[in-house]
């Protein structure tokens, strides 16, 4: 969900509209972007590959990082429209991708309100 | 008498003038705004933006984007871990993009990424430390602990169409593309230099050269090419421009020092030009273009070459991505060294192919 600008006579703010599902749900379009990175021969591991400057996905904030047996996954969020995609560590390309759950990104889009340069209100 | 006889005679030259660009925008052989024969996609493939441009856009529109320069794209983005985009090298704020300056950058983008479509002959510029793994076939990437072996037979990151840097020399070239985000003392493009904010030409590039790879794109290439716009644009974009349905992606900038525009456009960032005759402090200019990210690697085809770009101009035949025949009768692709490389460049290129080899091998490639 794109927070949306708002001038006061403090100062602009910006405010999130209350949380509706599909707000942030995946685009279908984000998740088939991702799949085509997976399981390639010609890139690096994950951590690299989310960190490329000229890749597609420097868009996408890491938020989070498990180790669930065995598997190093990594929540990512997508800094604009902050939907959420939970991506495998591999050591080349991708690992499995899975959208996250709209109620979970909303959580993690909050998380960061703290951490914006302007006040964010919320609104219910 | 005088007086009204030249008052109608500029009445009637000013309707005629404004009259022009309407009768231009009805003949469809013609160019919309200058009025000059417009080109065949064949020649708009090897016309430089700046002369491509004028057909379409106004004065006042090409203004607006040669001023669109160093002009902040992402107003509207919220999360802190691109605030540092929106800030100078020296750490000052950007201005906003204005209305007129986001309109004329829409306008640009619709008539540039017309030519990005299957047989579109771009450049892949790549740093010289990679030139060795390219002709390999193979290099190694991730850290010293976790190598990993990768294959080099694709195209991807920034790439753009080859009337971008078209009759530019090295330095030139690296300015046009703001060739790269580097702060190291020596880089691959661009070293340091003692005077505040500025970068120079490389050690390695007035070596050994610039190095691209020229492609030709396939349709499922030239379609994952999409153009990055910082989010005021590609919102202006999307929400004003049909014709660029799916063809640009929400890229913010980051890093105050950073070459990245968030216009779809490359440019330096202060990079100090070869020109001896110019003032001291003197940056390349704007060369204006569209820039493009592959947004999934695209593989490299037959016929593709590998060129050097010297500090003169002068580009230089490297190798040739053609088929081969292996000894068990499989057929692949590989790079095949230009017949008529000097003794110098043969024994220096082969000896970066066998660098390259050596770090393969010694990852359990």
């Amino acid at each position: 969900m794109a927070l949306v600008r708002r001038d006061t006579p403090a100062g602009p703010v910006w405010v999130r509209p209350p949380f509706r599902p599909e707000d942030y749900s995946v685009p279908p379009e984000a998740l088939r972007l991702f799949e085509r990175w997976r399981g390639r021969g010609d890139v690096e591991g994950t951590d690299a590959l989310l960190a490329l400057r000229d890749g597609p996905f420097g868009n996408y904030v890491q938020v989070d990082r498990q180790v669930r047996g065995g598997r190093t996954w990594i929540v990512l969020l997508e800094a604009t429209r902050e939907f959420a995609i939970e991506v495998e560590a591999s050591p080349s390309g991708l690992g499995a991708v899975v959208p996250v759950p709209p109620q979970r990104a909303y959580e993690l889009a909050c998380a960061r309100d703290a951490l914006r340069s302007r006040p964010v209100i919320q609104e219910s | 008498m005088k007086t009204a006889a030249l008052v109608r005679t500029f009445i009637l030259s000013l309707f005629v003038l404004l009259s022009i660009p309407a009768a231009y925008a009805g003949n469809p052989n013609l160019c919309p705004v200058s009025g000059k024969p417009l080109p065949t996609a064949a020649q708009r493939q090897f016309t430089v933006p700046a002369k491509l441009l004028p057909c379409f856009l106004t004065s006042a529109e090409l203004a607006a984007l040669y001023n669109s320069i160093g002009h902040d794209a992402q107003t509207t983005v919220t999360d802190p871990a691109f605030e540092s985009g929106e800030l100078n090298p020296d750490g000052s704020l950007r201005p906003p993009l204005t209305a007129g300056q986001t309109a004329a950058l829409a306008k640009m983008h619709a008539v540039l990424d017309d030519d990005m479509h299957a047989g579109a002959v771009i450049r892949k510029f790549i740093p010289n430390s990679d030139v060795g793994g390219f002709l390999y076939g193979r290099t190694v990437v991730g850290s010293p602990s976790a190598p990993v072996v990768v294959t080099t037979n694709t195209v991807r990151g920034f790439v753009g169409l080859e009337r971008n840097t078209q009759g530019l020399d090295a330095g030139e070239t690296i300015g046009a593309l703001g060739l790269d985000f580097e702060t190291t003392a020596t880089g691959q493009f661009t070293d340091a230099n003692s005077l505040p904010f500025r970068r120079q030409v490389s050690q390695e590039v007035r070596l050994h050269g610039l190095h691209s790879i020229r492609h030709a794109m396939s349709a499922q290439g030239a379609t994952d090419a999409k153009i990055p716009l910082a989010r005021d644009l590609n919102d202006y974009v999307h929400a004003h421009d049909s014709t660029l349905d799916n063809r640009s992606f929400e890229m913010n900038r980051q890093g105050q020092a950073n070459p990245y525009t968030g216009l779809g456009m490359s440019d330096d960032i202060g990079l100090l030009t070869l020109e001896t005759t110019d003032a001291e402090d003197a940056i390349y200019p704007l060369h204006v273009n569209e820039e493009d990210v592959m947004t999934v690697p695209t593989p490299l085809a037959r016929g593709d070459v590998l060129l050097r770009r010297s500090l003169d101009g002068r580009e230089t035949l490297i190798a040739r991505y053609v088929k081969v025949t292996l000894p068990n009768g499989t057929v692949t692709n590989g790079w095949f060294l230009s017949p008529r490389l000097s003794a110098a460049d043969r024994a220096y290129y082969g000896g970066l192919i066998q660098q390259a080899a050596a770090r393969v091998t010694a990852a359990g490639g």
